[in-house]
């Protein structure tokens, strides 16, 4: 490829060193496992009182990092992204927030792109369809747990956390599951 | 409903506005490349392909006109799969509801303008055309197509923006950039604009489907004054000697509404195109 195309060595990507240090950290089999530990022997009902706990400080440590490493490793893409908001003073919603979900899940589960459903100055919505969290949970805790979502708590929290961190109001919902609708889906509202 | 719709409308935003729909405002701002997979270049830039395979039509023009008629043929048939962009003429205030579900809008030079009139938009006072999307964020990617670089706009410029444009009579169309994704709004005119030229002179149609409006004339309230006959780009609307009024051609119009928004007597109304039983079927 002729080097035209890529002007002064920018990178638009994610930086690859930047997502092996969040893949390595937030690892799904590795959460699956210490959950399955912390919970084994327990009813149903201290399961999700366990996974909610759990799961939020996951979520909450999980985007904090996100946050942290997004900084640290900008791209091209994001510079111009914090250009056009200096500019046109928008864009902070959905565009920040999508930025660092897409760098958390990216770098996380086993796909190449976070499908965006909506991004527009009153909604973000992003889905997950083959969620390796999903899959690690049903293989260590059994489908049962599994079905139950305790992860949720991790998307939910950390889909809150970018927002607060960022100094947005917006409600967070869940808006599918993937026991009922075959994938999850999040949705961030601005008032 | 037209095909467009069928494939990427919802009922929700609007029968025959798929382009209301936010899904086809949306979309990821990075994608994990696989080991030594290059990132996207001229070659997967779809305006680029869709212009080329354009050109491989217009060749046959003069070389090999049944094969020409074909091609047309081809291209006229079109389904999501389509190597074409799908293009459609929307009025003005559905273009300023565009604005608001497209997350970044940034003005840039048009290119149909340079090609047919060596005419060069060299900043953003003079900029006709936007990009949609956050496909925006990567401009400096394709530096030949963005020469001079690129203005972001929150929602209320844009919708002044457009205004401007449309005041200067020109016809606001959207773009798609692969699939369903809106990726930009133009502001055309004839016969500078590639697509508006490919559909009225050579009867391709994707880059410039009709609007779900029709222009139509209150012969009560028209004073005859003619304002609307320059304006069309589409030769729909003729000035009657015998009433001293002017009438639409519904076959003919696009449904841009440059008549509705220039007529000082407020005369002509567009009318949804789905109520229309002969004309619901014309885009
Ligand atoms: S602009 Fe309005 S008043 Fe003037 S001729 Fe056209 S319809 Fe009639
Ligand atoms: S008649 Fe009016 S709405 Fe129809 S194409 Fe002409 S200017 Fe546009």
């Amino acid at each position: 490829m002729s080097d035209i195309y890529t002007p002064n060595n920018y990178s638009f990507e994610l930086n690859p060193e930047m997502m092996s240090r969040l893949a390595d950290e937030f690892d799904a089999e590795k959460v699956a496992t210490e959950f399955a530990a912390a919970t084994e022997g327990k009813s149903a009902d201290e399961v999700d009182a366990q996974g909610k706990t759990f799961f939020e400080n996951f979520g909450k440590n999980w985007m904090s990092q996100t946050l942290k490493l997004g900084e640290e490793y900008p791209d091209r893409t994001y510079e111009v992204l914090k250009e056009a908001i200096d500019k046109t003073g928008h864009l902070k919603f959905a565009l920040l927030p999508q930025r660092f979900l897409e760098i958390a899940y990216l770098s996380t589960q086993e796909i190449s792109i976070l499908p965006i459903i909506e991004n527009n100055p009153q909604r973000l919505v992003y889905r997950m369809a083959n969620c390796t969290t999903f899959q690690k949970l049903k293989e260590k805790c059994g489908a049962e747990t599994a079905n139950r979502l305790p992860c949720k708590h991790a998307c939910l929290t950390a889909c809150q956390t970018v927002h607060e961190e960022l100094d947005i109001d917006a409600k967070i919902e869940m808006t599918a599951t993937i026991p009922e609708d075959g994938h999850c889906q999040f949705a961030a509202q601005r008032g | 409903m037209n095909w467009v719709d069928e494939a990427f409308g919802d009922p929700e935003f609007g029968e025959g506005r798929w382009y209301l729909n936010p899904k086809n405002h949306s979309r990821q701002m990075y994608k994990v490349k696989k080991p030594g997979e290059k990132p996207a270049a001229f070659g997967s830039d779809p305006e680029a392909q869709s212009g080329r395979k354009m050109g491989e039509i217009m060749q046959k023009r003069f070389t090999d006109p049944e094969e020409f008629e074909k091609l047309v043929k081809e291209a006229n048939a079109m389904k999501e799969k389509s190597p074409f962009q799908i293009g459609q003429v929307i009025p003005l205030e559905e273009a300023k509801r565009v604005a608001e579900l497209s997350y970044p809008v940034a003005s840039m030079s048009c290119i149909c303008r340079i090609g047919a009139r060596g005419h060069e938009e060299r900043n953003e006072h003079e900029y006709s055309c936007t990009g949609l999307g956050v496909g925006m964020l990567k401009w400096e990617r394709w530096p030949e197509r963005y020469k001079g670089g690129v203005n972001f706009m929150s929602p209320e410029e844009t919708k002044e923006w457009l205004t401007k444009w449309n005041k200067k009579g020109m016809v606001h169309i959207i773009m798609t950039f692969g699939g369903s994704y809106v990726g930009g709004i133009c502001n055309c005119d004839y016969p500078d604009c590639g697509m508006i030229r490919n559909r009225v002179d050579y009867g391709i149609t994707p880059g410039c489907l009709k609007s779900p409006w029709v222009a139509t004339v209150d012969f009560d309230d028209c004073n005859g004054c003619g304002v609307c006959v320059q304006r069309c780009q589409f030769g729909a609307i003729k000035f009657e000697v015998t009433t001293e009024k002017t009438n639409v051609d519904q076959f003919k119009c696009f449904g841009c509404g440059l008549c509705e928004t220039a007529c000082p007597t407020e005369a002509i109304d567009l009318l949804d195109r789905e109520s229309l039983p002969a004309l619901k079927e014309v885009w």
